[in-house]
């Protein structure tokens, strides 16, 4: 595949994650994340950042390789590990800002202090860590430039920073393997185990190293240079001791818990885990055990793709679906919660690039060393007119049309309807809150609302479904417009028909479609005619319709209060007068019921 | 069908939408990026603004030549760019999706003017896309995308008009409905696509000959002439 | 010290404790609805009845007698009161949510649905002098509030009265090394963690928190001197190399 396409595609993954964090920011975590209280940490944390770091160990490793053991032959691999380090721990960094749920107070840990939680030490070697790769990759970035003094002071302290960036490393590499400690009874057993700190940083050493040979491969391809073969295989070699050691510690493990028994029981989590030691420990050991394979870039490239998976896979074992088997829990990561994990490796993906492009990352690359052109006419030429300004064009189509897509595949309620979740009714509700006060239409103004006459009337248990309707997102209650929509189809009390014939009379409509003329005397405004359009009943019957009393004030007067009260005395009194009893009696406006 | 209403008028809806507000941003600052690198090219940055302004506003309203060539193509011209102006932005139900769906709040218009807008710029419409097919000039300008962009404008007016007046609408009010807000829809993608990003360039279109060829008055004739082999105005 | 003992054969699950916790915290606009709807524990509910085999088990954070809660928070928003009560200083919190991952109960709650989202969980009302709300609004008294040591003895003593009500343990007295919220009943709780050796999750984790720093320690000083012994026999190596280059004549380098 071409560089530029290669360029396009993270592009495009970096604009996904963007559109995802923005939406993070704006909406909170519970909106943009499959997270829940029994699944608190997902892939933002487990993939991004503790895995994240695993494969951004060869940074530490190469820097022990050259520093402490004073290996030569490994030393052209040692810029591209430390970049490596710097942008994963980066990216993992970045990652977290996402994750913590006030990423405004990421600076806390600073000042307020726990020494006894792991988490405590992660933050502070990541910190530190990160600060020291940083100090370890600026030489790079400033050879040739003027400022001469920085570099040689960055030089003059390079060997100490060494030293104290492969101690960090040890402490947390260990510490985030005890992270997972404080789990004895939630963790699977065939994953929680004292030995997690060793385990752990055994696992991420090994894969560490296999990422920076599939890095350098990589790089190498894409810039058509040729690959340090003896340096790749060497490193490879190392690595693929340290995997073994890894899986003869995890076995030594299955065996010391008396666990092994668990890994053939075909439970999905013991195949989960038969996989994860199949490509982080006996796939890559396979491969490089063979030296003429060693040799071979495309072998070195299968181990390093079969490690560094199997160290991911490691991490989200331990970190999610370890979790999960209470079997009430359970984790669907949303989209934008992938696109975010994925965007932030490819942005920096998209900055290694940069950066080897740019900077005398590969000292085999002949290629990096000739300085770019720069025409001397184009003022808008910044360092980065590379990867962005050359390409304006074609990269701002792409963000076009890549930012809509995120929006409506990421922003909750805008993409698939979702599936409301089924109302459950309340424990005695009908005997504790026959008469409810409810605002049913979100006008401000509350109404007596009759749920157990409405439950009864419309067909008891079956009739939740059509109020608490399970077919509208979003809404609990229908409004009760819903139904009583148009007055003269389920109200007997209003008689539809009888007030076009008298409206029209009144009105002095004539002719066959006189009937047809009066909607608008009522129904005001071009929109649907029903009960909602229309004028009050009081607008016209002011004097039949005058209140007993004025009702409660935050009541408003709804059907029972207001035609009660504005009705039934009169029936009576009339009823009385003139001694037709049936005329007070409630069938006379309820004929149905 | 109230499935595929529901989907066009929601996310579909927003996809296309955030595609022509990003696309037409995208042009303005693609051509003011341009327009920047050049000026800062050349030695000669004064940029004639009045000048250009004047341009601008009389290509917009073209008053003064109205009756010059074809006015009756003008004047519908005018009637038609109006209405499809005016009344998408300030429907009375258009500025109640504005206020849900983007907290904007716009006068409404009232339903009688918006119905006379609305077939000011159907007829113009029909008129304009009958210029293009019956004037010779206006043919051998066309292509086949400026016939399908016309009557592309013309099917959400004309299903929008239908929906509002569902008393004489040949088809149900849920049909209409689904035509109009997929042809909406389709005209938001062409928006940023195709000819129709005039409705953001078009302040670009006197600006940036100005600032790329720097043209005197008279130039076209003189590049007629020069054509035709007068040495003399080419030399001019 | 102070705790909770509930009794699960005495609970009813009229859920009056959970309307009495809502309502006096305020985590909802109609208390009611707490008492009408089931639910589990959430932002909403810092406590709620759960129905295990017919049953009625109230569920809350039980205040670890060695909180995990407390020893995994890295800022310290969390600390164990010296009265028994688990409590939570939002000020300092930046929503890692270790301590919801590290809690053997499962027991503490997010508010996910916010964009500046905090921990929930219960407090055991420590700043009302007349004891937790959710006490005082049990009709039955299945919940009782007191002095730990107190409350053990109730426990015991009601085992030994009506020993076939009850199985003959107090939930809470040592599971992940002692909990302020006990249990009495007379079915098996699931949600009781089983640590090893009935073990506090601080005293499985701290021992080797508190190595780190010495850890770290050790291994910059091994590194330092492996460096220095290797650069200085890489060094004398090429010294000889050269001397024998100079000797020979033609030294070549290997």
């Amino acid at each position: 595949m071409k560089a530029s396409r290669v360029r396009d595609l993270l592009f495009v993954l970096v604009l996904f994650g963007v559109v995802a964090a923005a939406i993070r920011l704006a909406e909170g975590l519970g909106a943009t994340t499959g997270l829940t209280d029994e699944i608190p940490w997902g892939l933002w944390k487990v993939v991004n950042m503790v895995a994240g770091v695993a494969i951004a160990t060869g940074g530490f490793v190469m820097a022990f390789a050259v520093h402490v053991l004073h290996i030569e032959s490994l030393k052209p691999l040692l810029r591209p590990a430390l970049l490596t380090a710097f942008l994963g721990y980066g990216s993992s960094c970045a990652a977290l800002l996402f994750d913590i749920g006030l990423p405004h107070r990421f600076w806390h840990p600073i000042f307020y202090w726990n020494e006894h939680s792991f988490l405590f030490e992660v933050f502070w070697c990541v910190l530190l860590y990160f600060t020291v790769t940083a100090l370890e990759v600026s030489p790079i970035a400033l050879e040739g430039s003027k400022f001469k003094r920085v570099l040689g002071f960055l030089r003059k302290i390079g060997g100490p920073v060494m030293i104290v960036g492969i101690t960090l490393s040890t402490l947390h590499h260990t510490s985030l393997g005890s992270l997972f400690l404080v789990s004895p009874t939630r963790l699977h057993p065939l994953w929680y185990t004292p030995w997690l700190p060793a385990l752990f940083i055994l696992s991420a050493v090994g894969a560490g190293m296999l990422m920076v040979v599939l890095l350098t491969l990589a790089a190498a391809r894409v810039r058509r240079q040729p690959a340090p073969i003896a340096a790749l295989s060497k490193a490879a070699g190392a690595a693929a001791i340290v995997l073994g050691l890894h899986l003869a510690l995890r076995i030594a493990d299955f065996a010391n818990r008396g666990a092994a028994g668990m890994i053939f029981s075909g439970q999905w989590e013991a195949n989960v885990l038969i996989l994860e030691l199949l490509a982080l420990g006996v796939a890559p050991l396979a491969i490089l055990a063979v030296p003429r394979l060693r040799r071979s870039t495309k072998a070195l490239a299968a181990a390093g793709i079969c490690a560094v998976a199997g160290v991911i896979l490691y991490r989200v074992d331990v970190g999610i679906l370890g979790y999960l088997r209470s079997g009430a829990a359970t984790y669907r990561p949303s989209l934008a919660e992938i696109a975010l994990t994925l965007g932030i490796p490819a942005a920096a993906a998209l900055a290694f690039l940069w950066f080897v492009t740019r900077f005398k990352v590969f000292t085999f690359d002949r290629r990096a060393a000739a300085p770019r052109s720069v025409t001397s006419f184009e003022p808008m030429t910044r360092v980065w007119s590379d990867v962005f300004l050359d390409n304006t064009d074609r990269l701002s189509l792409i963000a076009v049309v890549v930012i809509p897509l995120a929006l409506v595949l990421f922003v909750p309620g805008l993409g698939a309807a979702e599936t409301p979740a089924a109302v459950q009714a309340p424990r005695g509700m009908d005997e504790a809150r026959a008469v409810l006060l409810i605002d049913g239409d979100r006008d401000g103004r509350g109404v007596l609302f009759p749920h157990a006459d409405h439950k009864e009337r419309l067909g008891g248990e079956q009739s939740c479904a059509p109020c608490h309707h399970l077919d509208r997102p979003g809404d609990r209650y229908s409004s009760c417009h819903h139904c009583h929509a148009a007055m003269d189809g389920s109200r007997p009390i209003f008689d539809h028909r009888a007030h076009v014939a008298s409206v029209a009379k009144r009105e002095g409509f004539t002719g066959s479609l006189a009937g047809n003329r009066t909607c608008s005397v009522c129904h005001l405004g071009d929109s649907p005619k029903n009960g909602e359009d229309a004028k009050d009943c009081v607008s016209c019957h002011r004097e039949d319709m005058r209140m007993e009393k004025e009702p409660p004030s935050r009541l408003a007067t709804g059907y029972v209060h207001a035609l009660h009260a504005s009705c039934a005395g009169c029936h009576d009194a009339k009823a009385a007068e003139s001694g037709r009893p049936h005329l007070g009696d409630c069938a006379t406006c309820h004929p149905e019921e | 069908m109230s499935e595929l209403l529901a989907f066009a008028r929601g996310p579909f809806f927003v996809l296309t939408f955030t595609f022509m507000i990003l696309g037409l941003l995208r042009h303005i600052g693609l051509r003011t990026y341009r327009l920047y690198q050049v000026l800062h090219r050349t030695p000669k940055r004064d940029v004639p603004w009045g000048k250009i302004v004047r341009n601008t506003a009389g290509w917009l309203l073209p008053i003064r030549h109205i009756f010059t060539s074809a006015p009756t193509m003008k004047i519908a011209s005018i009637a038609f760019h109006v209405g499809i102006v005016i009344v998408p932005v300030f429907l009375a139900d258009h500025v109640f999706l504005w206020s849900r769906g983007l907290g904007i709040s716009l006068p409404g218009l009232s339903d009688r003017a918006a119905d006379v807008l609305t077939l000011m710029a159907i007829a113009a419409g029909f008129y304009l896309f009958g210029f293009r097919i019956l004037n010779r000039t206006a043919r051998n300008l066309s292509g086949r995308i400026d016939y399908f962009v016309t009557a592309a404008v013309l099917v959400p007016l004309v299903s929008g008009y239908l929906a509002s007046h569902p008393e004489s609408a040949p088809l149900t009010y849920e049909a209409l409905m689904l035509i109009h807000v997929l042809s909406a829809n389709l005209l938001f993608v062409l928006m940023p696509t195709t000819k129709l990003a005039h409705v953001v360039l078009f302040p670009f279109d006197r600006l940036s000959p100005e600032i790329f060829w720097r043209l005197v008055p008279g130039a076209g004739d003189r590049v007629a002439e020069a054509l035709r082999g007068n040495r003399q105005g080419a030399e001019a | 010290m102070k705790a909770i003992l509930h009794d699960v054969t005495r609970c009813t699950g009229c859920m009056r404790c959970v309307e009495a916790c809502v309502a006096d915290n305020k985590l909802m606009v109609d208390p009611r609805e707490a008492r009408f709807t089931r639910g589990p524990l959430s932002g909403e509910r810092y406590t709620t009845i759960e129905e295990i085999n017919g049953r009625f088990v109230r569920r809350q954070c039980v205040h670890c007698l060695e909180p995990s809660c407390v020893s995994a928070c890295l800022v310290g928003a969390l600390t164990k009161t010296p009265e028994g009560p688990v409590v939570y200083d939002a000020s300092k919190c930046i929503g890692c949510r270790y301590c919801m991952l590290s809690c053997p109960y499962t027991a503490i709650r997010y508010q996910w649905k916010s964009a500046l989202p905090f921990i929930r969980k219960c407090d055991l009302c420590y700043d009302r002098p007349e004891g937790p709300v959710c006490v005082g609004a049990c009709p039955h008294q299945a919940t009782l509030f007191g002095e730990r040591e107190e409350l053990l003895a109730v426990a015991r003593e009601r085992i030994r009265k009506e020993p076939d009500r009850y199985i003959d343990h107090v939930f809470g007295e040592r599971e992940a090394g002692g909990a302020s919220v006990l249990y009495l009943s007379d079915i098996p709780l699931p949600f009781m963690p089983e640590t090893p050796r009935e073990a506090s999750i601080p005293e499985l984790t701290l021992p080797l928190a508190k190595a780190t720093p010495f850890m770290g320690l050790g291994v910059a000083s091994i590194l330092v001197g492996t460096s220095f012994v290797i650069a200085r026999r890489n060094r004398l190596a090429e010294e000889r190399a050269r001397n024998a280059g100079n000797e020979g004549g033609n030294g070549s380098e290997s």
